[in-house]
């Protein structure tokens, strides 16, 4: 701490350009100041606090200039990360197995709208310890007691019996008990969501 | 409080078959008739599913109301389900997390005196007692009293607060309370125009406006000054407890684009820093 | 001499008649009651409603409504939604200027509250400047510090 704030007393000396008087109080000191003394001298016990030369200020190593908008910064632009979530390039496949959502789909009564990172909005729920096994539906947009009876329809027809489901309106999402997030986001693909 | 999120399920069944598919008939008329035109939005994020909002831009410098255009709300901000429940969460978040409880009681150590014992032991017949500031004396410490500094800091999550906005925004949409104005300029600095306008066009007792820049035009602050029913903030000062606390909301044509285009980017964002627990030596 | 004899067997003859009465034994029945407090005169008024002259009103005090626009109330939660609808390099916290800065964000017992003024004010002026308080800082630390991890039971732990 003590180093730093002497240094720092230097600088400001330094800078009030009272150079010469430092270099006077230096030579009181019986050290010469010049940059080869400060490298390696021999000669020179450091481990005496008293004896250590001033910080002087190191030339500046680099010259630079600055410039505005330069073309290069295109290339540093494309590291910087994103703002918000970029849309979706359109494409003929896409590897992942991610299905985009279809444009029809929007001329239905309801509608399942995706996250921001372009996802279906159906998720498993686990509870107690694991036993309960809850799916739900959220996300959903218009009339969301019709798609709650399609829903109930579906998997009626694909599980062979009756699932139970809870719609909730003000949160707009619906919660169907079991583990059907599969065949409901087949079904939600399927609808074009 | 209660009765106007009541009015806003009222006025929510109503519209809500128009909600899905709202093609105002009405707006087309009114274009007929006068030049009115509807500023199409091209938005960022364009609304998937639910039609945008449309809202008359009115105007401040005559006291009759003009309406000089049409302009779109986007849905996910203006149109969303208002969540009471959320809306209640917010307002508590801001009172409770600037809270500091400064009531104060000692205990039998803080107060003065009491280190002597006040009589022997034994041989008087009396109580034993070792200090005249123990509890069960008049004058004595206090146990289990309120300690001064109580905090009841907490922070909402992000997300929360944002649907915070949004639902607040929303009620005071669909309640017709959310008006949007060109712009702020008055004719005069005179509180009586403005106390004449509020009441020409009902717009309640008291009025939030909310402005995009830090400066309001000289006229109307002025004319604000002696009102302290209508207050002015600038958009980053918009929060939950003031549009519950004020009737009607006026943004700027400025003010409801820029709320719009924030909580859109928040909303379209990865805000897993945002999202982050609090920590205290984060701000 | 029947009537003489009725009236002498009516004299000597007494039917013991009960005189029902609660107590058991007459010491009891007997014995002067104890006056509690002898001498000791009630001060509070027990004997119903005071009188009062007609047509003044009673002592209520006045009523003040508040008002509810003042600038502190009518300008409340302003800027608390500060990093969602401004730049974003601002938290809420921040802004809470007429909160001390030392409990600025802060959520805790006494003890971590204590604490933590205890570590930002110990390079302030405030040992030298109120010594008794800072005394009192210290001891009820030192106290809570006894009750919390001495006395204190804890609960089961979590696994």
């Amino acid at each position: 701490m003590a180093t730093v704030w002497r240094s720092q007393r230097a600088f400001a000396r330094f800078f009030a350009g009272k150079t010469v008087r430092i270099l006077n109080n230096a030579s009181d000191l019986g050290a010469k100041l010049t940059p080869a003394s400060i490298s390696v001298s021999s000669t020179q016990n450091y481990s005496n606090y008293a004896k250590s030369p001033f910080v002087k200020r190191i030339k500046e190593q680099y010259e630079f200039d600055i410039v505005k908008n330069p073309p290069e910064w295109a290339y540093v632009e494309r590291l910087m990360p994103f703002e918000s979530i970029p849309n979706v390039t359109p494409k003929e496949t896409y590897p992942s197995g991610w299905i985009p959502p279809k444009e029809e789909a929007k001329n239905l009564p309801y509608f399942i709208a995706r996250t921001r990172n372009h996802q279906m909005p159906i998720y498993l729920d686990l509870s107690m310890k694991g036993t309960r096994k809850i799916s739900l539906i959220r996300r959903i947009e218009g009339d969301i007691w019709l798609l709650n009876d399609l829903i109930k329809e579906h998997l009626q027809k694909t599980q062979k019996r009756y699932v139970e489901t809870r719609v909730h309106e003000l949160g707009r999402f619906i919660e169907v008990k079991g583990d059907f997030v599969t065949t409901l986001r087949d079904w939600a693909y399927a609808q074009g969501f | 409080m209660t009765s106007t999120l009541i009015n806003v399920f009222k006025k929510l069944n109503i519209t809500a078959v128009t909600q899905i598919r709202l093609c105002s008939s009405a707006t087309n008329v009114v274009s007929e008739h006068r030049d009115i035109s509807v500023i199409k939005k091209d938005w960022k994020f364009p609304p998937q599913y639910t039609k945008p909002r449309e809202v008359w831009i009115e105007n401040l410098d005559t006291v009759k109301e003009n309406k000089l255009g049409l302009f779109e709300l986007h849905p996910l901000i203006y149109a969303t389900v208002p969540r009471i429940d959320l809306i209640h969460r917010n307002v508590e978040w801001q009172k409770k997390y600037r809270w500091v409880s400064w009531a104060h009681t000692k205990t039998r150590a803080e107060v003065r005196g009491g280190g002597r014992k006040p009589w022997p032991q034994k041989g008087l017949g009396r109580a034993r007692h070792g200090s005249i500031r123990s509890p069960l004396w008049r004058g004595g410490g206090i146990v289990h009293g309120p300690r001064s500094g109580k905090t009841h800091f907490f922070m909402l999550p992000f997300h929360m607060r944002i649907h915070g906005l949004t639902s607040t925004l929303s009620a005071k949409f669909a309640q017709d309370d959310l008006h949007v104005v060109k712009d702020l300029e008055l004719p005069t600095e005179e509180s009586e125009y403005l106390i004449d306008l509020i009441k020409e066009r009902n717009w309640g007792p008291s009025v939030l406006i909310v402005d995009d820049t830090d400066y309001a035009p000289r006229n109307i602050t002025v004319a604000t000054d002696n009102l302290p029913y209508v207050n002015i903030m600038p958009v980053y000062g918009l929060n939950v407890y003031s549009m519950l606390k004020h009737d009607t909301l006026i943004l700027t044509h400025a003010a409801a684009q820029k709320i719009e285009e924030r909580l859109l980017n928040h909303l379209h964002s990865n805000t897993a820093i945002q999202q982050a627990k609090f920590k205290l030596d984060q701000v | 001499m029947e009537l003489l004899r009725n009236g002498v067997f009516r004299t000597l003859w007494r039917p013991i008649v009960n005189i029902t009465r609660s107590v058991t034994y007459q010491y009891h029945a007997d014995k002067p009651r104890l006056v509690r407090r002898y001498g000791y005169e009630e001060k509070i008024w027990s004997g119903g409603l005071k009188p009062r002259s007609e047509g003044k009103p009673l002592p209520l005090p006045e009523y003040r409504p508040a008002n509810p626009w003042t600038e502190r109330k009518s300008l409340f939660g302003q800027n608390d939604y500060i990093d969602i609808l401004g730049p974003g390099d601002l938290h809420p916290v921040k802004t809470l200027y007429n909160v001390p800065s030392w409990i600025r964000g802060v959520r805790g017992s006494e003890y971590h509250i204590l604490l933590r003024k205890r570590k930002m004010w110990a390079r302030s002026a405030t040992p030298s400047l109120r010594p008794t308080k800072w005394k009192e800082y210290e001891k009820r630390l030192s106290f809570l510090y006894r009750k919390l991890n001495r006395k204190t039971k804890t609960g089961p732990s979590p696994i």
